[in-house]
């Protein structure tokens, strides 16, 4: 099948490896996007920093369900929390709309029941409480802690009911 | 549920930057992000920063809930065209993107000959079913209607209205709604006695009759007297979802005195009762409380004095701290008061010159429907249609 150089576009990944994409796929990528249109000359290959082959993977996946109207069969299952943490950090670098409504949501659904503590290490923040100011929000919404499948916290000893 | 990727990638802690980190946040619910408010300062005042605010806001009108899935709109409207002559209740289908279609409903034949303050209870239907209320003096109509196929059925008397020859009944209709355990749609009233005025009970027949809670089962086809102190209604907003019925109230469990203003959730299952009672910061005796469903999420609009409307969804039932402020609407000229919420993020008004509007809280915008409505007399109904019979059973 005959096609025409200009319908794809070279993306390199952090790991090296070479995707070309069609450029409706690319035209999602707002970041990729801003590089060819800076570009003067037409661009031979676009290096997308923070983006893996097995995030392009994804991408492609997710670009074909979409193109068939069956955006709502995209799962991230198979992706542990630190791995869709990763996915959703290159999708915003890309600069890419839909799926990162799709991401965040994700992310969003895996932390719900989580505690502090790994909310914190999860986001790479410091906890900026002095202790007695953690001590008053934390007896404040004391309630938001409670509930069987809220993850306890790991520095509080578990209650006896 | 933890699997390594393979030996290529090191795990690295990447920091989430902010405008990221809100993105998630933003779509949590209530209990999650008052949980995490503990993770740093700047995340304790969520609520009170704008950029985040927004995002919240445009999530929460955005996302479709479940409850309201092929639903459509009712408007039941009561008013007198001509001043000091009869009132009328009519039934309206809202629909289009601005509800602009108006289509009227005719009432089953119980109403056909007196139209007037027809009541859908608790502003909902069950499998297409609403429940529909009348009280017209000693005259009282209850009865199932599905208004896609037509099918009617009135409910049976109580047992418990007339008790003494010398009490007279007023009752309040407090809620109707869906027993999933038990497949059966529920009725629940509040009865409360008075000596019939101007006739004098013999001592002998003195009979002092209580006020009661009774609930009437379709499946059963009769009325049961519920033993439990729960506090009776304040107001027309009575709300169900997912099988319980919602009101708020001002007097306590046994209904005496004046308490400070609470929701109460009745499980139509279980039938036990849960309170929560509302913020200090939300009640103020100059205050008028609207309790409505926004989005699928209980929420009181609170009007106060300076004409401005606040929007509080509750983040947890039984928990007076999860009251979260989460819309504010700015003052809104002529409005009077609330009279229902739709799917997205609209909210129904009348104004103080009878007009019925709807205001989008996306948009800010403010429309009129094209009908006018009596104080305290309009409602919004989101209701699901269906073609089974009533009951289904």
């Amino acid at each position: 099948m005959a096609s025409s150089s200009s319908n794809l576009i070279s993306l390199k990944t952090s790991d090296g490896t070479v995707f070309k994409v069609e450029r409706a796929l690319a035209k999602t990528m707002k970041t990729v996007q801003a590089i060819i249109e800076e570009a003067d000359a037409n661009i031979y290959m676009i290096p997308i920093h923070n983006v893996f082959s097995h995030h392009m993977d994804m991408i492609i996946d997710y670009y074909k369900l979409s193109v068939a109207g069956k955006s709502k069969e995209f799962s991230v299952e198979k992706l542990d929390n630190d791995e869709l943490k990763d996915f959703l950090l290159a999708v915003h670098y890309l600069n890419m709309e839909d799926l990162f409504e799709v991401l965040t949501q994700a992310v969003a659904d895996r932390l719900e029941k989580k505690s502090v503590g790994y909310v914190r290490k999860y986001f790479g923040i410091e906890n900026d409480f002095t202790p007695e100011e953690y001590a008053a929000i934390r007896k404040k919404n004391d309630w938001a802690f409670k509930g069987d499948d809220i993850e306890p916290e790991e520095d509080e000893e578990k209650q006896e009911e | 549920m933890e699997k390594s990727m393979g030996a290529t990638n090191a795990k690295v802690i990447n920091h989430i930057p902010e405008d990221l980190a809100f993105s998630i946040l933003s779509k949590l619910p209530l209990k999650s992000l008052k949980r995490f408010g503990c993770v740093r300062r700047s995340w304790a005042l969520l609520f009170e920063n704008l950029h985040f605010l927004n995002m919240y806001r445009n999530y929460f009108i955005s996302n479709n809930h479940s409850y309201y899935d092929g639903t459509s709109i009712l408007l039941n409207q009561t008013n007198n065209p001509l001043s000091g002559e009869a009132f009328h209740s009519t039934l309206y289908l809202l629909s289009g993107e601005r509800f602009e279609n108006m289509v009227k409903l005719d009432w089953p034949p119980p109403f056909h000959e007196d139209d007037s303050f027809i009541e859908i209870l608790s502003k909902t239907s069950v499998n297409g079913t609403l429940c529909l209320a009348q009280k017209n003096g000693m005259d009282l109509k209850c009865l199932f209607w599905n208004p896609t196929t037509d099918e009617f059925k009135i409910i049976p008397s109580s047992p418990f209205l007339y008790q003494s020859p010398y009490m007279e009944p007023t009752v309040d209709f407090n809620g109707f709604g869906y027993d999933h355990v038990r497949d059966d749609y529920k009725v629940l009233r509040w009865l409360c006695f008075f000596n019939i005025t101007g006739v004098e009970v013999p001592w002998e027949d003195y009979l002092y009759v209580d006020p009661m809670w009774e609930i009437y089962s379709l499946r059963s086809n009769s009325w049961t007297k519920l033993d439990i102190e729960m506090p009776a209604s304040a107001s027309n907003e009575k709300l169900h979802v997912d099988g319980v019925c919602h009101w708020w109230s001002i007097h306590d469990d046994i209904n005496c005195y004046d308490s400070p203003p609470r929701l109460v959730s009745f499980d139509l299952c279980n039938e036990v009762f849960l309170t929560t009672h509302l913020s200090s910061d939300m009640i103020d005796p100059l205050n008028i409380l609207h309790l409505t469903l926004l989005n699928g999420f209980i929420a009181f609009i609170i009007y106060d004095q300076t004409t401005t409307f606040h929007i509080r969804i509750l983040g947890e039932l039984g928990v007076k701290e999860s009251w979260t402020k989460v819309f504010i609407l700015e003052p809104l000229p002529s409005i009077e008061h609330p009279i229902g919420a739709g799917r997205k993020g609209e909210i129904f008004f009348r104004k103080d010159d009878d007009e019925l509007v709807w205001f989008d809280l996306s948009t800010q915008m403010i429309e009129e429907l094209g009908v006018k409505g009596r104080e305290h007399c309009c409602h919004i109904v989101i209701y699901k249609d269906s073609l089974l019979p009533i009951g289904g059973f």
